[in-house]
């Protein structure tokens, strides 16, 4: 990671982060601003007034809120996370769940307690994997044949086969498996992992979520919120087309020299009036916040900027092709962003892309095809930088699929039909951040119906995350009004040994 | 980040942190309160003062001890540190401290050894100096201490803190020589004078008249002065010419749009409940914010709207009528106690009603009293002799509006003071909706059922009969049989089932209902609008009885508490009780009128002193005391306690009227000093400007930001009045003016509002969790639960939204585009534009700086080679002149001297 470098100015930037604004002190701090030594002497007996006037302060748990890196209490072998979310649910079954069983009885009547989510299309014919299986890396994880990818790198993975959430549909789902619960506007895994150990950016927001071009998820905000955490922890959404953020490009007619033409008049303008005001602190922190803002705007321009990684590296994530062009793009934005410090990266699909309660036939293998090679480049491209080891990385969505068909539109030909949710037993694969490599945890029944062996919940699953971190799941607290607030706040949580390495 | 720099929770106080903070950081040792005075006579005189327990001990204790050695009743490890004689007595380990001998005190071993306080708040460095020293000098009290530390719960100390007296006008400092030196002097411009005298400096000169003409509307508007406006009062030479101009300006409605947006921070006004996941609108809230500001621009009297807010049902003989207009004012005053966070519409938990109530008493606390009440809901004060009983004495004055136990959500206690001629309107077209939505329903149902046979005809003949009785029972009634065959057929329903699922049997008849039941929702859009006002009433005179909260919580109640003000309040003046039900109301007890009248009789200590001191800080950026929301002994010491007093007094004595206030502050010398002193050396002797020797750059609040950009622009409307502009997300998630358009359930895009996106952002909604993207951006405050002063931040992203935000982009074209209108010459056009945003003509090297500007920006938009831009030279030939007028105008309104009043 790239964490202890300084940058002039760098201090200035961090405190003017940390408490949104500057004070006297941060500007005096800063040699940038070429104070006198008079004009300092002044203004440190002014503080020497202020403090007069203040009675007894014992500190009150100040809540001070910065993006300053902070060390986790625990040994921390994670220090950034790129999550890939699938929202829709992929169907585990077809992609790395193979159940013998399944294949053996395709076509017959399932027996037993199955549940539906929607009863209107429901059959309890079996339906077993569309797709082969093969054993993959040297480890011999079975995965199918639609991530090729992905096969290539299984040495790398853990595989869970033991998801768990019994969270019903999809916003409910995406809730429990990134706030902790399966309702809408708790603060996300991200707002969480930056309010405990900051960002080790101070020239790009701490946590981004990169969204897909079709527009926001469908859950909207919710999907990066601070929730009840302070608005400082909230993600900051990357576009997945330029401008990438707001704000931070010129618009067109401002573009070249006319931008820094204004600048320098602007510039010109306010040192006239700061020179009538000698004694105004203020103007000179807020002149020097368009240095900052013009720093940020060539930093986090240069930081999705992929033009400059190698034409082989655009292959590798498949840029060079349009099916997997977007997702590849913001896969490698996600490695530059991790690269240059940020703590907490998620990149969306279209919607729910994964819900194929229809046509999983045809559709399925399309949604592989746009997120294999790029999914499989990022875990490769990390190890190869030597951030594999620092950074989570994890693919998954909120739940998996039945084993039964769903009849949508009468017909029972295994060309249109699809499955419906399955919330009790789902896959799900994560790498690097100190997890174990080339290794399948747990099973589902043998339908894929529930997980049965080694059970991973939603609420496991955060708790092992904030563990990788350096942070324990019961002690990360947030006071909230009345309420103490927690990620993890199901008390059968625990931290899945296990899966670590 | 939280825009409000003091909107803290009720217990931790004020700018405290901050301080702490800077303190730390320049290892500047932190000498406080009463010990200030100690160790500064100590640094002149190298005598040792006396350390009395009182003043200089029981803060400390009172403050990190007590707790648990003391106020429990169970005493941690025996030991009550209360009184001296019973730290001598001590507790299970013996004597907390033995005269004369700090090596020989257990005390100082506890804290010493980093044992005490328990917890990361440890004492610091100075504090056990101060208590070593104390115990070295003998362990003195200043009086003989009673035997019994209920008696001794708040010493004279405490309760002699200058906030608690009555305010009392102050003799006038000032002599004959003094008076004569200023014209046109206030009498609060004696006080300041004499204080700036006493540290051997002086009034800076006055400020310009163009400036002060831009300063008092900003303040009085919260707009810069139009060209007009500014052209009227420079040639206007008559000697009352400046006071002239203060009271146009206070007769004009938009002093209420601008001094109600103060009051609302006060009251922590959003329209919404605040809930984080699931943030309710308070589509009704804005009858409030419009009672509010007609009550500035008729300049109601303080105490009477006081009053009005905290009880106006309880004015209302009977119940209130919509056909009233008296009766809906006051009703809409009482929306004050409804502007706090509520989240009991989602979650109706004792807790969270308990925590709604707490809210309104914190916004009553700090905003009102000036006192932080909030801090003893758990226990006793830490500070201020505020006893956790007087919390709960003064909750049980609301107890009855707020019962517990007969909570009703939000949307139940909306009153609907429609009156009688609208509702007869709405309730035509509400007739004709529900006939045809009555026939949709039922054809509907038909439809259903019919598909629910069509699903049974799929089901082999011989088990149709069967299963038709199976679907038709209930759940609980099927045999395992019938539940089977059910579960065989999963698509055979009950027709609510598929009434429910209609979408998935056939879509097209469900699009077709859909469209349908649209029509009815656009007849029901046409309904005139009805009165729903967000106000409080009590529900009878069978009142909760009140109780002690025992740690807080409600599920914890102890001893019972009656009605009253709190008593460090009422300790210095003769104030009436508050009956527990008076006799003159039917539906109510009466007890917030009771207690309204008592904060506004006059002799209330708080009330008046803290009106005056917003006013204040509204004017000059900082308040007399700098704390607006805590007077108490932890807040900040007044720095000119005469003019503060001698204002309230006189502010009382002159009907409460706050135009009057503005007048004696606006028409003083000290406001209209200029911003820079005579001689820049004489800065360091008031760095803070405490003392008031000049008058303080602020910057634009969000509000009057966004309003003069609109205004310079020319496209501010200034309607007034009426429901808010609605905010909603946009695709990116930017919070923007309009209304959301969704397609099956998603995003589709946004309708903006047309015209009145350019409202004044009085009338912009503010809902808790989605504050409009450019007012966010210069700290609009989270109101957790209130404001009491703003923040004023300077970062990167307000450099970025002047570089690059369409709205800056958008304002500065528009206003290119109206110079250009105005005049084909450039000098003119700069000078206009100069006049628009500084209220000032340029100098001629300015002139000349703006116009090699144009020129240079000329030849970069021509070199500009971005294919957008190039299109648009190619369509429009004047692009690159109005282009670059509009950069221009772009940098002035990004300039430091367009964002601060000087």
């Amino acid at each position: 990671m790239s964490g202890n470098y300084e940058l002039p100015g760098k201090e200035l930037m961090r405190e003017t982060q940390a408490f949104g604004f500057c004070s006297r002190r941060h500007v005096l701090q800063s040699t940038a601003f070429g104070m006198s030594a008079l004009g300092a002497a002044w203004l440190m007996r002014g503080d020497g007034l202020l403090a007069s006037e203040q009675p007894r302060q014992p500190i009150l748990e100040p809540q001070l809120f910065d993006l300053s890196p902070k060390k986790p209490p625990l040994k921390a072998q994670a220090t950034a996370m790129i999550s890939m979310f699938m929202m829709g649910g992929p169907s585990q079954i077809d992609l790395f769940d193979p159940k013998p069983e399944l294949t053996k009885r395709n076509g017959e009547q399932f027996v037993g307690e199955i549940r539906f989510d929607n009863a209107a299309q429901a059959s309890r014919q079996i339906m077993g994997p569309q797709w082969t299986y093969r054993r993959r890396g040297k480890c011999g994880m079975e995965i199918s044949d639609l991530l090729p990818s992905i096969g290539e790198i299984a040495d790398e993975i853990t595989l869970i086969r033991s998801m768990h959430s019994a969270v019903n549909n999809h916003f409910p789902g995406f809730f429990a498996m990134n706030t902790g619960a399966g309702i809408a506007g708790r603060a996300t895994l991200g707002s969480w992992l930056v309010y405990a150990l900051g960002s080790e950016s101070q020239d790009l927001p701490a946590y981004v979520a990169l969204t897909h071009p079709s527009g926001l998820p469908i859950v909207g905000g919710d999907s990066w919120t601070n929730g009840g955490l302070p608005s400082l922890y909230q993600g900051t959404v990357v576009r997945p087309k330029e401008p990438r953020m707001f704000n931070l490009q010129a618009p067109s007619h401002l573009k070249g020299d006319v931008q820094k033409n204004q600048l320098k008049f602007l510039e010109h303008l306010n040192r006239e009036h700061a020179a009538a005001y000698p004694h105004e602190d203020e103007l000179q922190a807020r002149m020097a916040t368009y240095g900052l803002a013009a720093r940020m705007q060539l930093s986090a321009q240069e930081a999705f900027d992929i033009s400059s990684e190698s034409a082989e590296t655009h292959r590798l994530y498949g840029i060079d092709q349009s099916v997997t062009r977007d997702y590849g793009t913001r896969c490698l934005i996600a490695r530059r962003l991790v690269e240059r410090g940020v703590r907490f990266v998620q990149i969306f699909n279209n919607g729910q892309s994964w819900d194929h309660h229809s046509s999983i036939k045809t559709e399925l293998p399309k949604r592989c095809q746009e997120i294999d090679r790029p999914a499989a480049a990022l875990v490769k491209d990390l190890k190869r930088r030597g951030l594999l080891d620092t950074t989570l990385v994890h693919w998954g969505g909120e739940m998996g699929r039945l084993p039964t068909i769903q009849v949508p539109v009468g017909s029972t030909s295994l060309d249109v039909v699809g499955r419906d949710h399955n919330t009790f037993g789902f896959s799900m694969w994560v790498a690097g951040g100190g997890l174990r490599g080339g290794y399948v945890h747990g099973a589902t029944d043998e339908f894929s119906h529930h997980a049965v062996e080694e059970v991973v919940t939603n609420h496991d699953w955060l708790a092992t995350v904030l563990r990788q971190f350096g942070l324990d799941h019961q002690q990360l607290k947030f006071r909230l009004g009345a309420r103490e607030i927690a990620l993890v706040e199901n008390s059968a949580a625990q931290v899945v040994e296990r899966l670590i390495a | 980040m939280s825009s409000c720099l003091l909107n803290l929770p009720a217990c931790f106080v004020s700018l405290g942190w901050l301080l702490i903070f800077a303190f730390e950081a320049l290892s500047v040792q932190v000498v406080s309160g009463n010990n200030h005075t100690l160790l500064a006579a100590e640094q002149g005189s190298g005598a040792l003062e006396v350390v009395y327990f009182e003043r200089n001990i029981r803060p400390i204790l009172k403050a990190h001890c007590f707790h648990c050695h003391g106020e429990q009743p169970e005493l941690a490890g025996g030991l009550d540190l209360r009184l001296v004689h019973l730290m001598q007595s001590g507790g299970d380990s013996g004597a907390a401290i033995s005269s004369g001998e700090p090596s020989n005190s257990l005390i100082l071993d506890r804290i010493d050894s980093q044992e005490m306080p328990p917890g990361n708040k440890k004492l610091s460095e100075d504090d056990r100096q101060v208590i070593k020293r104390w115990i070295e000098m003998g362990a003195k009290t200043v009086r003989p201490e009673p035997q019994n530390p209920a008696e001794a719960k708040f010493t004279e100390e405490e309760l002699a803190h200058w906030a608690f007296q009555p305010p009392v006008k102050p003799l006038l400092p000032a002599t004959d020589a003094m008076r004569n030196s200023y014209d046109n002097s206030r009498t609060m411009d004696y006080f300041v004078a004499a204080e700036l005298a006493n540290s051997g400096t002086t009034f800076a000169p006055l400020a310009s008249r163009a400036i002060l003409l831009r300063r008092l509307k900003f303040d009085l508007h919260g707009l810069p002065p139009s060209t007009d406006e500014l052209a009227q009062f420079l040639s206007d030479d008559s000697p009352d010419a400046y006071e002239k101009q203060v009271d146009r300006l206070l007769s004009s409605p938009y002093y209420g749009i601008r001094w109600a947006r103060h009051w609302l921070d006060v009251v922590g006004y959003a329209e919404s409940d605040g809930n984080v996941p699931k943030d309710q609108l308070r589509p009704h809230a804005w009858h409030y914010r419009d009672y509010v500001i007609d009550s500035f621009n008729d300049d109601k009297p303080y105490d009477q709207f006081l009053v009005e807010q905290l009880a106006g049902d309880e004015l209302i003989d009977g119940a209130p009528s919509g056909n009233n207009h008296r009766h809906v004012e006051l009703m809409a005053a009482t929306g004050l106690l409804r502007m706090g966070p509520d989240v009991t519409q989602t979650d109706n938990t004792l807790m969270d009603r308990n925590q709604a109530v707490a809210e309104v008493l914190n916004v009553i606390g700090t905003g009102i009293l000036g006192i932080t009440v909030g801090c003893a809901q758990c226990h006793d004060h830490r500070y201020d002799p505020i006893a956790i009983q007087d919390y709960y004495r003064l909750r049980a004055v609301f107890d009855p509006a707020f019962p517990l136990n007969e909570w009703k959500r939000p949307s139940e206690r909306l009153f609907d003071l429609t009156d009688d001629q609208t509702q007869a309107a709405a309730d035509e077209i509400e007739k004709q909706a529900a006939a045809v939505q009555n026939d949709i329903t039922s054809r509907k149902r038909e439809h259903c059922q019919s598909i629910q046979e069509r699903e049974i005809a799929k089901v082999p003949e011989e088990l149709r009969e069967a299963i038709r009785s199976a679907v038709n029972s209930k759940p609980q009634e099927q045999s395992e049989e019938q539940k089977q065959l059910l579960d065989r057929y999963p698509t055979v329903r009950t027709v609510d089932w598929i009434v429910g699922q209609l979408i998935e049997y056939d879509r097209k008849a469900y699009e077709g209902f859909v469209a349908e039941e649209k029509k009815v929702s656009e007849l029901r859009a046409t309904k005139p609008l009805q009165r729903l006002i967000m106000a409080v009433s009590e529900q009878g005179r069978d009142v909760p009885v009140s109780k002690v909260f025992f740690r807080g919580n409600p599920d914890t109640p102890t001893e019972e508490v009656y009605p009253s003000e709190i008593a460090a309040l009422v300790s210095t003046r003769a104030a009436g009780s508050i009956p527990e039900v008076s006799e003159q109301l039917a539906q109510s007890t009466g007890r917030r009128l009771a207690y309204a009248r008592q904060l506004t009789d006059g002799t209330h200590p708080t009330v008046a002193r803290v009106w005056v001191n917003r006013v204040w800080q509204h004017h000059f950026g900082q308040g007399l005391v700098s704390t607006p929301g805590d007077f108490g002994l932890n807040g900040s010491v007044p720095s000119h306690p005469e003019i503060l007093d001698w204002l309230a007094v006189d502010f009382m004595d002159h009907g409460w009227s706050t135009k009057w206030l503005h007048k004696q502050i606006l028409l003083s010398r000290t406001y209209q000093q200029s911003a820079l002193p005579e001689n820049l050396r004489s800065i360091p002797l008031d760095a803070e400007n405490r003392l008031l020797s000049r008058t303080s750059l602020r910057r634009l609040e969000a509000e009057s930001l966004r309003d003069a950009i609109l205004f310079v622009s020319g496209q501010l409307v200034s309607t007034m009045g009426g429901p808010s502009v609605p905010v909603t997300e946009d695709g990116e998630g930017k919070a923007v003016i309009g209304t959301q358009n969704r397609r099956n359930g998603l995003f589709d895009s946004v309708s903006g509002a047309g015209i009145e996106a350019l409202r004044q952002s009085m009338y912009i909604s503010t809902p808790r969790s989605l504050p409009l993207h450019e007012l966010q951006t210069f700290d609009l405050p989270d109101m957790k639960p209130n404001c009491q002063k703003r923040n004023a931040s300077t970062v990167a992203q307000q450099a970025l939204f002047f570089m690059n935000d369409p709205f800056v982009i958008d304002a500065s074209m528009r206003m290119s585009e109206l110079l250009a209108r105005q005049s084909s010459d450039i000098a003119t056009q700069i000078e206009d534009a100069y006049l628009r945003l500084f209220s000032c003509a340029p100098t001629t090297h300015e002139l000349s700086q703006c116009i090699e500007f144009l020129k240079l920006q000329t030849e970069a938009l021509k070199a500009n080679s971005d294919p957008d831009w190039k299109k648009v030279m190619e369509e429009n030939s004047q692009a690159v002149s109005l282009t670059a007028l509009s950069i221009l105008c772009q940098s002035l309104l990004s300039s430091n001297r367009f964002l601060y009043v000087q």
